[in-house]
């Protein structure tokens, strides 16, 4: 198994974390669909990994400066999508 | 840092965001999501900074300012907006996630080898160019349609969907035409192929929302959302990085399932929300059609009266 291209286990990693992807949402009632929305919404921030890496790819380089405005946009993102969350999970709380 | 403890955090962090979906299917356990989900996070970005090959301090310096002015804008916006306009807010960060997609994309393409994922001459491998052209792509569709899509939200734009004849053909041109284009860019990693490419893919994210009715607008938000997942998926793997690869396919396929759902909730076939307005125009003539028939049977029906 060491020729394997490890680029061949990541695609194994994908198509898993879509079955979990699949089976954790399946049953999720309709009240819960906004505040889903917004999590996922958070959660695909997770970009900003990419965007850290573009920075950080010599300083003063073009990529570095691309990186920085990625970054910027996923944190946005980031702190948008759990913020949002949050205020949806309360405002179900309290009308309940 | 060791790598080994690095990706032991990534591990962490996975398996955080799938206790924040799991925590959101029932009630009593859906406060602890953002929690577990923003601790997920935290570790993924930790780890990550530890992790980076050649960064100096002004690498760190620029990444703590990105962190701080995006977090603020997305922190005060997602605060004060009104809560109905949450799907223009989740639209809006489709774009930006989109659009990071795409920028990432030509980092790697520009400076492959400071980020660690070119071959020992220095040159991009035929797969990673193709992972950096699908991330590229899919990014730019979404970008571009979540754009379209916030307009429309948001009123700005001339709200009755347009449909622009031949538009079907017009798709499968343009969708010829980007494969052809992912060919050039894997044969030859050209800067040009890649442009054109991205430019392509714009358009085809603007023709596949365009033409969507109003009614069908909370499918489409779902929709961008899942396309945005499998966006950042793509990025996973063109920078060989696990969690970007998880985090993006639970997102992705979660928005394929929960548009499944709103879709039979809807009574509408989840192919014509995937492919969005391509097979919109054919299935309303068709009703049209039957609605026609449905008349003249029932003036049929009744011609003694």
């Amino acid at each position: 198994m060491a020729e394997v291209d490890p680029g061949m286990l990541h695609v194994i990693v994908f198509v898993l974390a879509v079955f979990v992807g699949c089976y954790v949402i399946g049953r999720v009632e309709p009240a819960l669909h906004a505040p889903l929305m917004a999590l996922t919404n958070g959660i695909a921030g997770v970009v900003i990994i990419g965007a850290l890496f573009a920075t950080a790819a010599g300083e003063f380089s073009f990529s570095a400066v691309i990186g920085f405005v990625a970054v910027m946009m996923a944190a946005v993102v980031v702190f948008g999508g759990f913020t949002i969350t949050q205020r949806l999970l309360q405002f179900s709380r309290k009308r309940d | 840092m060791n790598p080994n403890v690095v990706v032991l955090g990534y591990l962490i962090a996975s398996v955080c965001f799938i206790l924040a979906l799991r925590s959101l299917s029932s009630p009593t356990t859906a406060w602890q999501s953002t929690i577990i989900g923003g601790a997920g996070m935290m570790i993924a970005v930790i780890a990550t900074l530890f992790h980076l090959p050649n960064a100096g301090v002004v690498s760190y310096v620029m990444i703590l300012l990105a962190l701080a002015i995006g977090g603020a804008i997305g922190l005060t916006v997602a605060g004060k907006i009104d809560l109905a306009a949450m799907p223009r807010l989740v639209t809006a960060s489709c774009a930006l996630v989109g659009m990071a997609t795409v920028l990432i994309s030509a980092a790697l393409l520009i400076s492959p080898r400071d980020l660690g994922i070119a071959d020992s001459a220095g040159r991009l491998h035929d797969a990673r160019l193709f992972e950096i052209g699908l991330a590229s792509i899919i990014g730019a569709i979404t970008s571009c349609g979540s754009v379209i899509a916030f307009g429309r939200l948001q009123g700005t734009m001339a709200s009755a969907p347009m449909a622009l004849p031949m538009r079907h053909w017009l798709g499968i041109g343009l969708g010829v035409l980007i494969f052809l284009l992912l060919i050039i860019f894997m044969a030859t990693g050209s800067q040009v192929a890649f442009s054109l490419l991205t430019l392509l893919a714009f358009a085809f994210g603007w023709l596949l929302v365009m033409p969507i009715g109003d009614a069908d607008m909370p499918l489409v938000v779902s929709m961008l959302n899942g396309y945005a997942g499998f966006a950042v998926a793509a990025v996973g793997f063109a920078l060989d990085n696990p969690i970007v690869i998880i985090a993006g396919a639970l997102v992705g396929s979660s928005g394929a399932v929960l548009t499944s759902n709103m879709c039979r909730a809807m009574n509408r076939s989840l192919i014509s929300a995937l492919l969005g307005g391509f097979v919109e125009h054919g299935k309303a003539a068709a009703k049209e059609k039957t609605g026609k028939t449905a008349e003249l049977e029932a003036r049929k029906t009744q011609p003694s009266s």
